[in-house]
């Protein structure tokens, strides 16, 4: 096991590696303690991880952040800084160019590459519709309200025939 | 309650941990997941409680409509996250099966008042618990495959067979240009991250460790405990998992975590030659007492009995110990967390009443082992 050049501790943290007089490379050895003495501390993290980097766009908040607000959810992108997380698919554009740049420093790119979907017709979502429109047109019979009832059922309708 | 048979034992473990593969010794399982999010809801922190209760149900209804999801998954119904104890709750997070902020948002929601029949987070679990299914957590849905040993190619296989399958149903919240889209900004893209929990005690004992972490971070990899984010690592369990989720393909992020196993493995392997060779009777001995401490310790807290047992693992891997097995150890290693034990015994103990019964179950097992 390696020693500390130092200290002769069988601890090492550090090696740095220097060029001596006569240019050659040699090695020292160093353990936590005399490293520190030494002046020579861990070597800093140079990639910060994504949470990181989130937690520090809290401190660089402007006033212009509070006032930059998502139509679709109402979430500003202050609130986004302090929490790290956005509010909806909108958010991604609302939040346009500072949010680009949040994201470039994550992933230092901006570009998606893998697979992608096409949001065509979903079966779900339509039944899900559907559902929900059945329901309502339930409540407008119960209330005696026909005509709504009959425009509820024409939209079914309607959704039902595109589907096929 | 004394005696429990082992074949009961044998039915309660997570079949992740059925560990047959050549690498198992140093890799226990390798996790993929999807993050989505279905179009036009706000994420689960704006979307108000009946979206999310329409979220939850399209999900359902998309499960249940599928045959082959159907027959996959819907015998777990899914498990409703807020109507589960305390107890419930952390003995699934225990088993991988739901995250930590899963568990503390249940517990808060619960806190704030008592909703009538109002499902709105769940998880649907297959048999084996190889696949779980979340709904409303972090993101609309969250989709993980653990595979025993290290097995990314099948993992990842199933996991997008199980996205291919909910995104023919479900309209997903996706831009051309960020890929899928998720409430953190550090998942979009293939909102894929791939993670491998792997068993580096030599190269804790040898003190590489520090150095071979460095250089994962420094290609984009972060390390972390056993549990995930914000836990620490302990008994010489690792997690490592890819940071990037965007420009990057999925094929490109498993061969990642595939690259970064296979290097961890072969410096773990080379440290452990070291450890045998230069160190022999050192690790040995400290092999030869946790293995005595785990076979007659009359208390044992979970900390110490996994750190046992990690040590116990090295010399079982290394073949100082032959009367035990990895698969044993691994199934004592999930049923030694304290939530697993209590429904393992089936009543509530305190944490002094736990640590007896798992010092007696890790005798109990070990001991019928070796007849």
């Amino acid at each position: 096991m390696k020693q500390c050049s130092l200290c002769q501790k069988p601890e090492v943290s550090v090696v740095i590696t220097t060029i001596d007089k006569d240019g050659k490379a040699c090695e020292l050895a160093l353990c936590k303690e005399c490293a520190s003495k030494k002046g020579v501390g861990e070597i800093k993290k140079t990639i910060l991880a994504p949470q990181e980097i989130l937690a520090e766009l809290h401190d660089k908040i402007s006033a212009d952040d509070h006032k930059l607000i998502c139509s679709s959810c109402g979430l500003s992108y202050a609130a986004f800084t302090k929490a790290g997380r956005l509010g909806c698919e909108t958010c991604y554009e609302t939040f346009g160019n500072k949010l680009e740049a949040v994201i470039k420093r994550i992933h230092g790119t901006t570009t998606h590459i893998g697979k992608s979907t096409t949001n065509s017709k979903k079966k779900i979502t339509e039944k899900f519709v559907i559902k929900k429109l059945q329901a309502s047109m339930k409540n407008a019979i119960a209330g005696e309200d026909y005509e709504k009832a009959a425009s509820i059922r024409d939209r079914i309708r309607k959704i039902k025939e595109q589907s096929k | 309650m004394k005696n429990i048979p082992l074949s009961l034992i044998n039915e309660l473990i997570p079949s992740w941990l059925d560990n047959k593969t050549a690498d198992s010794s140093i890799v226990l399982s390798s996790r993929v997941r999807y993050a989505r999010n279905l179009s036009g809801y706000p994420f689960p922190n704006r979307a108000s409680q009946s979206e999310l209760q329409q979220v939850f149900e399209m999900i359902n209804q998309a499960i249940h409509d599928q045959k082959n999801l159907r027959s996959i998954l819907s015998e777990s119904a899914p498990v409703s996250i807020d109507k589960l104890t305390e107890l419930q709750a952390e003995f699934l997070l225990e088993r991988h099966l739901i995250s930590p902020d899963f568990v503390q948002k249940s517990a808060s929601r619960k806190n704030l008042k008592s909703t009538k029949e109002v499902r709105v987070r769940g998880v649907f679990i297959n048999v084996g618990e190889t696949i779980s299914v979340m709904i409303n957590e972090e993101d609309h849905l969250r989709m993980q495959v653990i595979m025993p040993g290290f097995n990314f190619k099948q993992g990842f296989e199933q996991l997008n067979q199980l996205d291919n399958n909910l995104e023919s149903m479900l309209c997903y919240a996706y831009s051309p240009r960020y890929g899928y889209l998720t409430a953190c900004p550090s998942n979009i893209g293939t909102g894929l991250r791939a993670s491998v929990l792997i068993h580096l005690p030599a190269l804790v004992l040898t003190r590489e460790i520090e150095k071979v972490l460095r250089a994962v971070w420094q290609i984009h990899f972060m390390v972390r405990g056993l549990y995930g984010e914000g836990t620490e690592t302990k008994g010489y369990f690792f997690q490592v998992s890819n940071t990037l989720s965007l420009g990057q393909s999925e094929d490109e992020i498993i061969e990642g975590i595939e690259k970064i196993t296979q290097e961890l493995i072969a410096y773990e392997e080379k440290s452990r030659d070291y450890l045998l060779t230069n160190m022999k009777s050192e690790i040995e001995d400290k092999i030869f007492r946790a293995y005595a401490l785990l076979n007659s310790a009359r208390l044992l807290t979970s900390e110490e009995a996994l750190n046992l047992l990690a040590t116990v693992r090295l010399g079982v891997a290394t073949q100082i110990i032959r009367e035990t097995s990895l698969n044993t150890l691994n199934k004592i290693m999930i049923l030694l967390r304290p939530a697993n034990l209590q429904i393992f015994y089936n009543q509530k103990m305190t944490p002094g009443e736990r640590d007896e019964k798992r010092a007696s179950l890790i005798r109990q097992i070990l001991s019928e082992q070796k007849n």
